[in-house]
């Protein structure tokens, strides 16, 4: 085990990774990971607002991203070995899943920013802001579908 | 998020962890899952593999039967009345 997964693992299983498991909680947290993705689309967008107001978007968004890895247990990003056949299943899952979903996703995406006629900046920021939700895709399926976990008794 | 939408398998792991006093914890350190897994396979949110389910039995010293079962298990009391 390398030492940025055995970190990880203790991490994921400690116990502020614990109070982060209902579902409610976790779906504000898959939109509040959403909304960051847009903030930083917009950054991107108005680079002329400056560039503290990009990284005060950026800051935003990673937290969101970490509180998503904790409330997964890091089912996405720790080995196969590391994971128990529930994880294994529901990360393969939402991998089936997103596939559809993101294809769709981009779709609409791409024909609402078409329709639009944004300036080329402005289609810039619909690029990342469609590559951020894209790349998380997976991880906010499962993190909105998953079930509470109503204690270790 | 189950990964099967059929129909999940009956069980008696809660009881029987009632029974010998384990916790979810100390059952999901013995047969290697984590403790969320046994949560979700008690609630029959997950269909649990034929492998983890014959170590789960056999940590329980039971026939894959007694612990699970595809319909709903009688309550025991109705076994120690008709004995």
């Amino acid at each position: 085990m390398t030492y940025f997964q055995e970190r990880l693992y203790g991490n994921v299983n400690g116990p502020f990774a614990d109070r982060l498991q209902n579902r409610a909680g976790r779906r504000a947290l898959v939109l509040a990971t959403l909304l960051g993705a847009a903030w930083v689309g917009v950054a991107f967008s108005n680079l002329e607002h400056g560039f503290w107001w990009l990284v005060a978007a950026a800051i935003v968004f990673e937290s969101c991203i970490l509180l998503l890895i904790l409330s997964l247990r890091g089912i996405f990003e720790l080995k196969d070995d590391l994971l128990d056949e529930y994880q294994i299943s529901v990360r393969n899952n939402a991998y089936k899943t997103s596939y559809g979903l993101v294809l769709v996703f981009l779709v609409v995406l791409a024909t609402i920013a078409a329709g639009m006629e944004l300036p080329r900046l402005s289609m810039f920021g619909v690029a990342v802001f469609a590559f951020l939700v894209s790349a998380l895709a997976p991880r906010l399926i499962s993190a909105w579908n998953l079930e509470d976990d109503r204690g270790q008794q | 998020m189950g990964n099967n939408k059929e129909i999940a398998f009956h069980n008696r792991l809660k009881l029987l962890r009632a029974e010998r006093s384990i916790s979810r914890k100390q059952l999901a350190a013995a047969v290697g899952v984590h403790p969320q897994t046994i949560g979700y396979i008690e609630r029959r949110q997950y269909n649990l593999s034929l492998a983890l389910a014959m170590r789960l039995a056999s940590y329980f010293g039971l026939t894959l039967d007694a612990v699970f079962s595809p319909k709903p298990f009688e309550p025991l009391a109705n076994d120690i009345l008709t004995q």
